[in-house]
């Protein structure tokens, strides 16, 4: 078939088959370009404008690029270029910061079966499932294929081309997220990481390995590109705050303003009805809807943002500095089931500290790759070494100290403060902080 | 199973006399207990035997909390039998040792279910890291043919592996695999 050239500031040429073509021509496709790929993180980085869009070419080309270095067949290519391009399709609008309160709100029973998939994953399955334009396209049993590839079964080789440490999702985003940033710190050379790259074959299940020592210093390179973009651009403190704001304005919207559409898009269930809801909404539409509404609690976050009149980080602590009785709650703060408790602690800030406990927000995070689920870690990857083999882990020392670093856990608190000068700011992050830590430890001590 | 993965590992280093030898003990462990408890723990096929990453997250936050230290265990290449050399030790921190009797006795009921199955490993021997290994990865390819397994099979996949074990620690997986009754004798 004739392929089609598409021009990429990250890539240069990006090629595409016809069929591909119609895949991108879709509505339901056409609806990344106005999903950021990284949320709000422009009030951070002027230039953090790109989209799902361009990503998910981007990580149908770097997956194309994978298969030819592992000599995986035309037809297994195909199949995998097409689950790369629609490996977002079910991303909501904020990207990540959705899938937060996706899992808030969603039903136990909507998520059972899910083998620890994401609900976003569950969504694009869904609507790669029954869309009748991807049916149209694709047929009944490439589509099956595709499914199977994103949920992470079948042959272990292909599959961890879309989902795994070295995958071709996070090779796009590291390039394009550091490009579209202006910072350096996700540069690395991909060419060299792929002309490293093996498929070892082992009682019928391929794995994918790097060849050593080369391999070794190009994947330390990787990995170091990706704890770096991990704690100066996905954690920076200014984006963490807008992330959190942005969750905090549609947990509000939902619970207190009582918007329902906005608990049409984030109450999840496999029904056709939701999931054609679901992608009629983008970043803008949400944010006008809100802006143009009756609300109070999401209006106000949602004005705040767009103004750039952000929260402060008024408390941090790393969770290990804390009594060990407190630190499993801590870290588990932000999570779904937690609410209640973390709704109490914010209440005893905001009397502390005189400002409506909505608008207080604990949040605890690890410092890891953006990816929240546990498919990050690179320590085992194969590596063969003329003919003997060992796990990355044993070989790279640089590997340790950084997985160790990306082990840390934090705590903090935002809140919409306001300080009279850098004077009157440096004395009240004081108070703030002893304080906090205070009733940090009281508060969760007595729940305990 | 009424209990995070994290408490599972906390479980395990504890009933382990608080130091456990080598991250593939725990994966291989975590992985038997999930096998026999029927819960998912997201393991996936490696070279090595099966492989959970959330297992090894959870390992990673346990750490990050101050629970478990990572201690080093000696380093270099690869021994005879082709597994690695440089090991580090998870050692339960007093903290960890706190939290996990805390554990013992706030979730008493789960933490003896999983305390019988580690004393059934305990019982069928108490393999090392790569008998484990085998083992698991005997249990892994062999359950993916859906089929009732036989000790022969067993003997004939772990010497297809392609590494050079000796014929005594093949044998010791087998029999691990047959105490834990997760094989049928040859008829």
């Amino acid at each position: 078939m004739p392929r089609r050239e598409i021009r990429d500031p990250v890539h240069g040429f990006i090629n595409r088959s016809e069929e591909e073509q119609n895949i991108i021509d879709i509505p339901i496709f056409q609806r990344l370009r106005r999903i950021k790929q990284l949320a709000m993180a422009h009030l951070v980085y002027p230039g953090a404008n790109h989209t799902r869009f361009e990503h998910s070419l981007g990580v149908m080309h770097i997956a194309g690029l994978m298969c030819d270095v592992l000599g995986i067949g035309e037809e297994d290519k195909t199949i995998i270029r097409f689950a790369a391009l629609l490996h977002d399709i079910g991303h909501g609008p904020f990207s990540h910061v959705s899938e937060n309160i996706l899992e808030q709100f969603v039903g136990k029973d909507q998520t059972k079966n899910a083998d620890l998939e994401e609900i976003h994953e569950l969504i694009t399955a869904d609507i790669i499932i029954n869309n009748r334009q991807i049916i149209k396209i694709l047929g009944e049993s490439r589509i099956e294929r595709i499914v199977n590839i994103l949920k992470g079964r079948g042959d272990p080789l292909l599959t961890s081309i879309i989902s795994g440490p070295i995958d071709a999702d996070k090779q796009d985003y590291l390039l394009r997220d550091s490009y579209f940033c202006g910072v350096k710190y996700g540069i690395f050379d991909i060419e060299r990481l792929h002309n490293t790259l093996k498929a070892y074959n082992d009682k019928g299940f391929k794995y994918l390995s790097i060849s050593g020592p080369d391999g070794i210093h190009s994947l330390e390179q990787y990995i170091l590109a990706k704890y770096y973009m991990t704690t100066q651009v996905y954690k920076h403190k200014i984006r963490l705050v807008t992330d959190a704001m942005i969750i905090r304005a549609l947990e509000l919207g939902i619970l207190e303003d009582k918007l329902t559409f906005l608990a049409d898009i984030y109450q999840y269930n496999n029904s056709s009805k939701y999931v054609n809801n679901y992608c009629e909404w983008d970043d803008n539409r949400i944010i006008h809807e809100i802006l143009k509404h009756k609300s109070k609690y999401a209006k106000e976050i949602f004005r705040r943002l767009i103004d750039r009149r952000l929260f402060k980080n008024i408390f941090k602590s790393q969770i290990n500095r804390l009594p060990r009785s407190i630190r499993t709650t801590l870290s588990n703060i932000s999570k779904p089931g937690m609410s209640q408790k973390r709704i109490n602690f914010e209440q005893n800030i905001g009397e502390a500290i005189k400002i409506d406990s909505r608008y207080v927000i604990v949040h605890s995070y690890t410092i890891k790759s953006v990816r929240p689920k546990a498919k990050d870690s690179e320590g085992s990857i194969l590596v063969d070494s003329e003919g003997q083999k060992n796990t990355f882990e044993n070989e790279s020392t640089l590997f340790k100290s950084i997985n160790a670093a990306m082990q840390d856990q934090y705590i903090e608190v935002y809140a919409p403060v306001i300080y009279r000068d850098d004077k009157d700011k440096k004395v009240k992050r004081q108070e703030y902080q002893e304080h906090i830590k205070d009733i940090i430890i009281d508060h969760i001590s007595r729940e305990n | 199973m009424n209990l995070t993965i994290r408490e599972l590992i906390l479980i395990i280093i504890s009933e382990g006399g608080g130091t456990i030898r080598g991250k593939t003990n725990i994966q291989k462990k975590a992985y038997f207990i999930g096998e026999l408890l029927k819960e998912k723990l997201g393991y996936q096929p490696h070279y090595y035997g099966p492989y959970s990453p959330a297992v090894e997250d959870a390992l990673g936050d346990l750490r990050g909390l101050g629970f478990v230290e990572e201690r080093l265990n000696g380093f270099g290449g690869m021994d005879k039998y082709g597994f690695e050399t440089k090991r580090y030790d998870y050692v339960l921190t007093e903290d960890g040792k706190t939290i996990a009797e805390r554990l013992r006795k706030s979730k008493n009921a789960e933490y003896q279910r999983i305390k019988t199955i580690l004393d059934k490993i305990k019982n069928a021997g108490d393999p090392d890291y790569f008998t484990l290994s085998i083992a698991a990865k005997a249990i892994y390819i062999l359950g993916i043919k859906n089929r009732p397994l036989h000790q022969s099979e067993i003997i004939e996949e772990a010497r297809s592996f392609d590494w050079n074990i000796p014929e005594p620690v093949m044998k010791k997986a087998v029999k691990f695999l047959t105490k834990m009754d997760m094989v049928k004798a040859n008829n």
